[in-house]
C-alpha cells in the first residue's frame, strides 16, 4: 500500500497521507468549508470521502449575497 | 466510492454534519426541496402572481426552480411565475443575465430584465469609475439599497402579489446577528416575520431557501449543473465578514448552529412587535420609514459625482407596459 497520494492543487502536484479526506483538506489549506466549496475533478464530494491518486482539486468561493435587511431603514 | 446513507446508491457530494450523514445529489435535493416547498406551503396563498428577484447566481435559480416545482404540483393554487433580473450594468452582472434567462426559458418561466440605469438613472460600473478611491463608501453599499428598491417598485407595478428572493440561512443568521448587534429590533422583526399585507407598497417577501444552508445550495447547483452563475461580485465588501466568521465558526464547533439560530430568532420576532411605520418618500415616493428614503439620499450624494441629478421618482415605464403581458 502506497504512503502518500499525488493530487493536483492549483495546477500544482502536491504529496499528501495516502487516506486523506476532503474535510481534512479544508484545514489543511486554511479554508472555511462555509465559504468555500473543494472540488474534486469538478465534482462536489462528500467531506468524509477519500482523496485519490491523481485526483484534481479546485475550489469555488460560495459566499456572496445581498443583505436581506441590515437595517430598519435602510431599504424600504 | 463514498457512497450516500441514505439510498446506499449514488456517490455522495455532501456531509450534513447535524445529522452525521453524507448524501448524493439526488437525496439533498430531496431534502433541500422539501424545506423549501414547506415555506412556500405555508406563505404562498391562492391565485398568487410571484415575482421571483432572480440575479441568475446560485441562490435565486434554485429558488425559481424549486418554486416552478411548486407551482406545477399544485395547479389548484392557479400560481404565476415571472422571473425579473435587474442589471446593475456591471461585467458581473452580464453573464450572470444570460443564465437567468436560459434557466427561465429551459422551466418555461417568463423572464424580463430592467437596467439599473434605466430605473435609476446610473449603472454601478459608472459609480465605480467616478467615485473617489478613498470615498466612505463602496459601490456596494449603493448598488443594494437600489436593487432592493428597484426589486419592489418592479414587483408593485407589475402586479406581483409577492416576491420570492434566494436568501438563505447563512443570510438571514447573519442579519438577524448583525440586527441584535446593533440593537435595530425593528430590522429582526421585519426581516424574520412573514406578514401578507402589502403596505405603503411594500411587496411581501418569501424566501424558499431560508432554511437551507448556502453550501447546500453551491453544491447542488454544481452537482446537478443546474444554469447559474458561481462568481463573485467584484464590488462586494467585507462588511459582514467578521459577523459570518463567527457564525461559521460556532457552527463548526456546534453542527446545527444556524438552524436553531435561525428558529430561535424567528420565534422572538414572532413575540415582539414592530414599531415601524412606513410612508411615502416626499421626492420618489417609494415606501421608506423616514422623509427623504435612504435611495434618494444616496443619489443625492452622488449627483454631486455625476454631474445630473438623479433625486427624481423611479422610471418605471417599461415595467407599467409588460404588466398586461407577463402574466398567464
Amino acid at each position: 500500500m502506497k504512503g502518500t497520494i499525488k493530487v493536483f492543487l492549483a495546477g500544482r502536484e502536491v504529496e499528501l497521507p495516502w487516506n486523506t479526506l476532503i474535510g481534512e483538506l479544508y484545514e489543511m489549506l486554511g479554508v472555511s468549508r462555509w465559504s468555500t466549496l473543494l472540488l474534486v475533478n469538478g465534482k462536489p464530494k462528500a467531506d468524509d470521502s477519500y482523496l485519490n491518486d491523481g485526483d484534481v482539486i479546485t475550489w469555488l468561493r460560495i459566499t456572496y449575497h445581498e443583505s436581506p435587511r441590515e437595517n430598519s431603514g435602510e431599504n424600504t | 466510492m463514498r457512497k450516500c446513507d441514505l439510498c446506499g446508491l449514488n456517490e455522495a457530494v455532501y456531509t450534513d454534519y447535524s445529522r452525521r450523514v453524507s448524501l448524493c445529489a439526488n437525496c439533498l435535493m430531496k431534502s433541500v426541496r422539501r424545506r423549501a416547498w414547506h415555506v412556500l406551503k405555508e406563505e404562498l396563498i391562492a391565485g398568487d402572481r410571484i415575482m421571483i428577484a432572480h440575479s441568475g447566481g446560485k441562490d435565486s435559480s434554485l429558488a425559481l426552480l424549486l418554486t416552478k416545482e411548486f407551482a406545477d404540483l399544485h395547479p389548484d393554487m392557479r400560481l404565476s411565475l415571472l422571473s425579473v433580473t435587474v442589471d446593475e450594468g456591471t461585467f458581473y452582472r452580464r453573464a450572470s443575465v444570460e443564465l437567468a434567462k436560459r434557466l427561465a426559458s429551459e422551466l418555461g418561466v417568463r423572464h424580463r430584465t430592467y437596467t439599473m440605469e434605466e430605473i435609476h438613472g446610473l449603472s454601478i460600473e459608472e459609480l465605480d469609475f467616478k467615485l473617489p478611491a478613498d470615498w466612505k463608501r463602496s459601490p456596494c453599499t449603493y448598488c443594494g439599497v437600489l436593487r432592493r428598491q428597484a426589486l419592489n417598485a418592479i414587483a408593485r407595478e407589475i402586479g406581483a402579489t409577492v416576491v420570492v428572493t434566494g436568501h438563505n440561512l447563512d443570510d438571514l443568521v447573519q442579519t438577524a446577528a448583525m440586527n441584535l448587534s446593533r440593537g435595530d429590533i425593528n430590522a429582526l422583526v421585519k426581516t424574520l416575520r412573514h406578514e401578507r399585507k402589502i403596505e405603503e407598497g411594500l411587496i411581501p417577501r418569501v424566501r424558499p431557501l431560508k432554511m437551507v444552508y448556502e453550501r447546500e445550495i453551491a453544491t447542488l447547483v454544481v452537482a446537478k449543473g443546474i444554469p447559474a452563475h458561481l462568481g463573485k461580485c467584484p464590488f462586494t465588501q467585507g462588511m459582514r465578514i467578521g459577523v459570518r466568521r463567527e457564525i461559521d465558526s460556532l457552527e463548526d464547533r456546534v453542527p446545527g448552529t444556524k438552524v436553531r439560530a435561525l428558529q430561535t430568532f424567528s420565534l422572538i420576532s414572532l413575540r415582539l412587535s414592530a414599531d415601524v411605520r412606513l410612508r411615502r418618500c416626499r421626492v420618489c415616493g417609494e415606501p421608506t420609514t423616514t422623509e427623504l428614503c435612504k435611495a434618494c439620499q444616496f443619489k443625492k450624494e452622488l449627483s454631486t459625482f455625476l454631474q445630473r441629478d438623479l433625486v427624481r421618482p423611479l422610471n418605471l415605464e417599461r415595467v407599467r407596459r409588460d404588466r398586461d403581458v407577463v402574466w398567464d
